[in-house]
């Protein structure tokens, strides 16, 4: 027997449904049969029986073979291991003696009302006490604004689907599944940790997670018991000002407007709802002594004192955020005082701290009203488990049938059933269960007449015929139906959301229309959807669509994990016959020329799609580098052709109309070139550089006749790079930390916009393509031997000096600085060529070489080729033209040096970049 | 009819006091003129430096990196007179300029670096560093100011801490003094985030900081090497700058400033300190008077801007046991866009620069280029205020009437100070309201002595002197001043 004998409810009222009071006792609600197997629905009884005999978990006491399990798919019993810490003993007691009246809808049967009255009541009883000695039901205060967030949560992030809206008119559908009296079950946290993962204790996913954060959870479970009545005792005093302040009040020298006891330190019993103040009082008890640190977050102003000392102050009028402070406590009863007010518009406040025995917390629920808190009186409710009888509960949670469908495990080991019933192939039509006039001692699953006759029917038929065949069709509506895509998701024109639930499907952005709140359809999703990403959204669900507020859940891979196959063997679409390899171009250039068209000089897809989280200018489609993660390639061609013909009344636009492009000057008008050059820009996902136009109006630096230099922080060249792009439109940028070059690239120079508007913060990636970042460290190095590695470090730390620059003609720079005795002047030429520029750079020594051999690093790479004539290729993208000593390439070290020799103290090389 | 008369009583006051806004902007006509530049139109003058060079012309630097040579800075009416020439481009947020042997130095964010026009196209082609000797996080608040070239011969780069609020690399939270020939020494520990760098008539250097950690208000601070401003975010550093000794004991937060500069002998606390929200919100540009006289009566007083208010302070400085202190009082207001740089020129033309991006200002223009000249009439202003060991001695710009200043009821004193703490800023904190005991005025009726029954170490003194008027019966244009009391003097 499990040592944990009391269970309580400590001055928790619940108000028990009596069955006098009960809601009318309602049939087993299956929202996709009611959907679409009702009585009246033309539909086919043998896949209703089949829902109805799966979700029943019918061959959880009737055996049936491997073959008539897997098609009927049963759906598990909640686990019960813990349940004590989940539910009331008391709801507990009232399910168990009246199921289908205490929760509506319930799948589970009544097992005993074929009992007297009083052994019933003996029955339940013990097995209230097994139950409940398995845990503790835990309560928690009030908290009204998380209830808010909860209500707001509730309506938007999918439970609406469902469970039906719990606000206004309350919608009245036959496909809601009821969610029962909650406040009588559930305490907050139990119902918390059930939102936050309901497949930990019900693992057919038919209630599916949404993944909700903690707080978010919570939120919603505080909503959800907003009616709960905690009659947890008061635990501070306040005083409230009715006067608008700006800073913190002298409270000494004002007079409260009221006073009063309150839950916690609750804006909420504010009569207003701004320009206020608070002042509140209690004591907080201290069981170690040691060092105490406390937060207090608030908008606007707060101060927190502890024995009349000032610990925290957040003063001022500000948003929300949080001040901290320290202060040594010894062991014993503090008086506490918290201060606030607003001065207007938001309020909040919250409370917290951290000691030298445990991590940061809430506050409130360590102080009292009273320095000597009154000790907890026992009163009626408290629920006392009696070891006995929970003994005798155990045994009769075997042999009644509860074992038969829910797992449970006490001390880690499985409850076995003991109960025995007749296998799915003997039943005889109308008894038992199924009887319409006299159930014995069989379960009551309340079974409508409707249902009765369906399961009937299909028993009849499966028991003749055996498994029916099922085609991949078929088994996906059968999967659709009992898990409940189709209350948000339509495939084959069947299922979609209700009509009457529409409403509450919502998006950030009402301009996006229906496809910015309305879940996608699943018409060829198989062929859309890359096989991993499927498998993921079914395993662990997904927020691609940050403008939806629907969430698409977790239903666990278990449970719907088969639909990846099914969808992709009847959606997958042809193989394209070209690839990106067929353009014949490097993919550097490639990928530019996808970017291009990305940008907002061609096609302009970033005018309405978010691009690695930079918004877009127009509604904010989904992220464009999440693109080739989500999709098959297959599909993005045939998608971007068509966009009409897959999502009829979508807002993107055909920029290919017919499969022809409208940029015939783009691979010469060659649509599969073009969309595969976008899909390998796009496939470096968030590392794809930034398209042209991008983010807020940029403002770009363009080389006319003369280099101009832009010295910022860029990104890839460190704090003091020092952009220069010249004329004919090659670019660099120069690390005058280190003193290399660090990036070269093609096309446009640089966008200003990040520092020149604002405050210009962080680093800023070059505007143009065919981006190519160099190794980090010194350009050149005296090194000992030729098997001495290149260092990274700062070629500041190395003793270089950087000297500044000259302008020369059209104001090209040449780079001056100092390695020991050594002048280095480095000087880079851009030459235009067709429409990749290169570059040709220039660099003379002179001075003393040092002491050890000379070397200048012209390269790095994981593959380095000698392509003859002084030529090399570097990892099949850059191609480099190198003269001025000794070309050595070190395979092991990755590199490419050049063994530099002074004539007369001076010496040059001229190396030449192609990419 | 009682109700009528209420409301023509409010509607007269509300016009009257429309009319004494406006009179008080009038007011300021009389004796400075504020005569904008026209800058072009394709030029994004958000102006960080301004220089006089020998070739009579003002250089003038942005944020944006670039430099441009305005010439005929004196002309009479510079928005039409006035021409731009681009000089240089492309540098990084370019904070100070001065000239030097034919060099012109400017303060980059990254460097100072000197630059002069070889081939005289009149556009600067060779540019060397001249000093590199800080590092930079790529954090847009690690900013770096320059001052012109003091009297050894060294520029001074005070330098913003990371965020502002810590040092996570080489020196941020100092200030370092470079030589033309690019020696760089750290010389004063505790910056936290500068506004402008100027000396005052001493030769001496003054910057301003602004309200944040460890300072509870902005305020100008005095930089004499080997000390300590406040912010002990960067004195990490001590280890690379063996020249000042070993790191000063850390300031106890929650404290006070004068109790903690009893206690760290390094500290200096602020000059003076400028009440946030009452003088402004961002303290900027540093400025001494020396025009001897052609910018009107406070010829060697300091100027200081506020970029917030887009107002021009002027300070007034004493040595009071060894350290400056003294007073601030409000004085010229309505740049055009936030006041950053402040260049006095000795022909009496005070050049302003403004910028407001990131930052917003009172002046609603995005940057702006000025120069404001004096009239030659002398407003009736407080001139010096000094302290004395049982209150105040205070000067006129004008004799005084004698039944008026000689009365104590013309006078309204306060103080407090801020708490000198590691958190974001301070409230005004430990108030007091002095009594005038006396107010007795010198035979020449140019001076004042204010007798008070509790002076405050440590603290603002906030004087209204609004019953004050002139001989001729004029009211002081601003009579308000704020004296920082760190310390009092014996005599």
């Amino acid at each position: 027997m499990t040592s944990r004998l009391r269970s309580s409810c400590v001055l928790v009222t619940c108000l028990l449904v009596s069955s006098a009071i009960a809601a009318e006792k309602s049939h087993p609600v299956i929202p996709g049969f009611e959907r679409f197997h009702a009585e009246g629905v033309d539909s086919s009884v043998l896949e209703a029986g089949q829902i109805l005999l799966g979700e029943l978990n019918c061959t959880a006491c009737h055996k049936a073979d491997q073959a008539m399990v897997d098609y009927l798919s049963p759906k598990s019993a909640p686990v019960l291991t813990e349940v004590g810490d989940r539910a009331r003993p008391e709801w507990i007691r009232s399910y168990l003696t009246d199921t289908h009246a205490t929760k509506a809808g319930t799948t589970m049967p009544s097992l005993f009302n074929h009992l007297t009255d009083f052994n019933k009541k003996e029955t339940v009883n013990a097995l209230v006490h097994f139950l409940a000695s398995t845990g503790n039901v835990h309560d928690v205060r009030k908290k009204m604004q998380a209830a808010e967030q909860g209500k707001k949560l509730f309506h938007q992030v999918g439970c609406v689907a469902c469970h039906g809206p719990q606000e206004g008119s309350k919608l009245n559908l036959a496909t809601t599944k009821p969610l029962g009296n909650l406040t009588t079950k559930y305490s907050v946290p139990a119902l918390a940790e059930f939102i936050s993962n309901p497949l930990a204790v019900r693992h057919s996913g038919r209630m599916p997670s949404l993944n909700l954060k903690a707080e978010d959870a919570e939120a919603i479970a505080q909503y959800l018991l907003k009616d709960l009545d905690v009659n947890l005792p008061s635990n501070v005093t306040y005083e409230f000002y009715d006067q608008k302040f700006d800073e913190l009040p002298d409270f000494s020298k004002l007079k409260p407007k009221a006073t009063g006891e309150a839950l916690g330190f609750d804006l909420a019993i504010s009569p207003r709802k701004s320009a206020f103040a608070l002042r509140f009082h209690g004591f907080l008890k201290i069981e170690k002594a040691g060092e105490y640190r406390f937060f207090i977050g608030s908008d606007d102003g707060s101060r927190l004192l502890i024995d009349g000392n000032q610990v925290v102050i957040n003063g001022g009028i500000h948003p929300f955020g949080f001040k901290d402070g320290k202060v040594q406590l010894d062991k014993g009863v503090h008086p506490l005082t918290l201060e606030y007010f607003d001065g207007g518009g938001q309020i909040e406040l919250k409370v917290e701290f951290q000691g030298p025995n445990f991590k940061r917390r809430d506050l409130i629920d360590y102080v009292s009203i009273e320095k000597e808190p009154v000790v907890e009186k026992k009163g009626p409710s408290v629920f006392v488990v009696d070891s006995q009888l929970a003994a005798q509960g155990q045994k009769l949670f075997q042999s009644t049938g509860c074992a038969s469908c829910h797992q449970m495990k006490i001390e880690d080991k499985l409850i076995q059933s003991i109960s025995t019933a007749k296998p799915l192939a003997q039943i005889e039509g109308n008894t038992g269960c199924l009887s319409a006039t006299d159930l014995g001692k069989a379960p009551d699953y309340s079974l409508s007449e409707h249902q009765r006759s369906v399961i009937g029917t299909t028993l009849n038929a499966l028991q003749r015929k055996g498994v029916p065949s099922q085609s991949t069709k078929q088994s996906i509506q059968h999967t659709m139906t009992v898990a409940n895509c189709y209350a948000c998701h339509q495939r084959d024109e069947i299922g979609g959301v209700e009509q009457q639930r529409n409403d509450f499907f919502l998006s950030t952005q009402k301009e996006m229309g229906d496809e910015g709140r309305i879940p996608p359809h699943l018409d060829g999703v198989g062929g859309k959807l890359t096989e991993k990403w499927l498998k993921q959204i079914m395993d662990k669900g997904a927020k691609d669509r940050p403008y939806m507020h629907t969430q698409m859940p977790s239903f666990g891979a278990n449970n719907v994990g088969h639909l990846v196959e099914k969808f992709r063997e009847l959606d997958l679409l042809e193989p394209l016959a070209t690839n990106a390899n067929d353009i014949g171009e490097s993919v550097g250039r490639i990928k530019s020329v996808g970017r291009h068209m990305v940008g907002d000089k061609v096609f302009g897809c970033i005018k309405c799609h978010t691009f690695n989280g930079v918004k877009s200018t127009g509604v904010q489609g989904i992220d464009m580098t999440l693109m080739t993660k989500r999709l098959n390639r297959e599909f993005f061609h045939a998608y971007i052709i068509n966009p009409q013909g897959y999502r009829p009344g979508t807002r993107m636009p055909t920029a290919w109309p017919n499969g022809k492009s409208v940029m015939k000057s783009i691979f010469d008008g060659n649509t599969n070139y073009q969309l595969d050059a976008i899909w390998t820009f796009l496939n470096d996902g968030t590392k794809a550089s930034a398209p042209i136009g991008l983010g807020s109006k940029p403002i770009e630096l363009i080389a006319y006749d003369e280099a101009i230099m832009y010295r910022n922080f860029i990104q890839g060249a460190g704090p003091r790079a020092i952009g220069v792009g010249y004329p004919e439109k090659g670019n660099i940028a120069f690390d005058a930390n280190d003193m290399r070059i660090a990036l070269i690239w093609q096309g446009s120079f640089m966008d200003a916009s990040r520092h020149w508007i604002g405050r210009g913060q962080g680093f800023q990636p070059p505007l143009g393509d065919n981006v190519l970042e160099f190794a980090k460290g010194p350009s050149f190095l005296n090194l000992d031997s030729l098997t001495g590695d290149w260092p990274e470090t700062s070629s500041k730390e190395l003793g270089y000096k950087f000297l500044g620059y000259h302008l020369g003609e059209q104001r090209r720079p040449t780079f001056r600085y100092q390695y020991n005795a050594l002048m280095i002047e480095d000087h880079t030429q851009a030459v235009k060529e067709d429409g990749f520029p290169t570059l040709t750079r220039t660099i003379t020594l002179s001075g003393k070489p040092g002491q050890t051999d000379l070397y200048y690093r012209a390269a790095t790479g994981d593959s380095i080729e000698d392509a003859g004539n002084g030529w090399f290729v570097i990892d099949k993208n850059l191609r480099i033209h190198i003269t001025g000593g000794e070309a050595i390439i070190r395979k092991d070290k990755k590199d490419l040096l050049i063994s530099v020799k002074l004539n007369n103290g001076s010496a040059k090389i001229v190396q030449q970049y192609v990419w | 009819m009682k109700f009528l008369t209420y409301t023509i009583a409010s509607v007269s006051f509300l016009f009257l006091s429309v009319v004494s806004v406006m009179a008080q902007d009038e007011q300021q006509q009389e004796y400075y003129t504020i005569k904008p530049f026209e800058i072009p139109e394709d030029v994004v003058l958000e102006v960080g430096g301004l220089e006089l060079t020998d070739s009579g012309k003002l250089a003038v630097s942005s944020r944006r990196g670039d430099i441009y040579l305005v010439s005929d800075p004196f002309s009479k009416d510079p928005a039409t007179e006035s021409k731009f020439q681009v000089y240089a481009k492309g540098l990084h947020e370019v904070l100070g300029l001065a000239q030097k042997d034919g060099w012109l130095y400017a303060t980059q964010r990254c460097e100072v670096t000197r630059m002069k026009d070889v081939d005289g196209d009149g556009r600067a082609d060779i540019f060397d560093t001249v000093s590199d000797g800080w590092e930079i996080n790529g954090d847009y608040h690690e900013y770096a100011f320059g001052s012109k070239f003091d009297k050894d011969g060294n520029m001074w780069v005070p330098l913003c801490l990371t965020g502002s609020f810590s040092s996570q690399v080489p020196f941020r939270g100092w200030c370092l003094r470079v030589s033309a020939d690019g020696k760089m020494t750290p010389t004063v520990s505790g910056v936290r985030s500068p506004g402008g760098i100027g000396m005052n008539q001493d030769g001496e250097m003054f910057y301003t900081d602004n309200q944040g950690p460890w300072n509870g208000t902005s305020g100008l601070k005095h930089l004499k090497p080997g000390h300590f401003v406040g912010h002990p975010g960067g004195n990490h550093w001590y280890d690379l700058a063996k020249n000042m000794g070993p790191a000063p004991q850390e300031p106890e937060s929650g404290s006070r400033f004068h109790i903690e500069a009893k206690k760290i002998k390094e500290y200096m606390p602020a000059a003076v300190l400028f009440p946030y929200n009452k003088m402004g919100k961002s303290a900027s540009g540093v400025e001494w008077d020396r025009s001897k006289g052609k910018f009107g009566p406070f010829q060697g007083q300091m100027l200081v801007g506020d970029q917030s208010h887009s107002t021009i302070m002027r300070i007034y400085l004493e040595k009071v046991k060894g350290r400056y202190q003294g007073v601030c009082f409000p004085f010229l207001k309505g740049i055009g866009s936030g006041t950053l740089p402040l260049l006095m020129s000795d022909q009496g033309g005070l050049f302003v620069g403004g910028t407001n991006r990131g930052w917003g200002s009172s002046g609603r223009k995005p940057y702006s280029l000025e120069r404001i000249d004096w009239t030659g009439k002398v407003p009736f202003e407080i001139h010096e205020m000094h302290a004395k060991p049982d209150g105040f001695e205070l000067t006129f710009t004008k004799p005084v009437d004698p039944s008026t200043a000689g009365d104590p009821k013309s006078y309204q004193l306060g103080t407090y100070t801020y708490i000198y703490q590691s958190s974001y800023g301070s409230p005004e904190v430990d108030h007091t309201e002095p009594k005038v005991l006396k107010a007795i005025v010198s035979e020449d009726r140019l001076s004042v002595r204010l007798v008070i029954d509790s002076i405050q170490e440590g603290h603002v003194h906030e004087l209204t002197s609004s019953g004050v008027t002139s001989a001729n019966g004029e009211s002081l244009w601003h009579d308000l001043a704020y004296y920082t009391m760190n310390q009092i003097p014996d005599e």
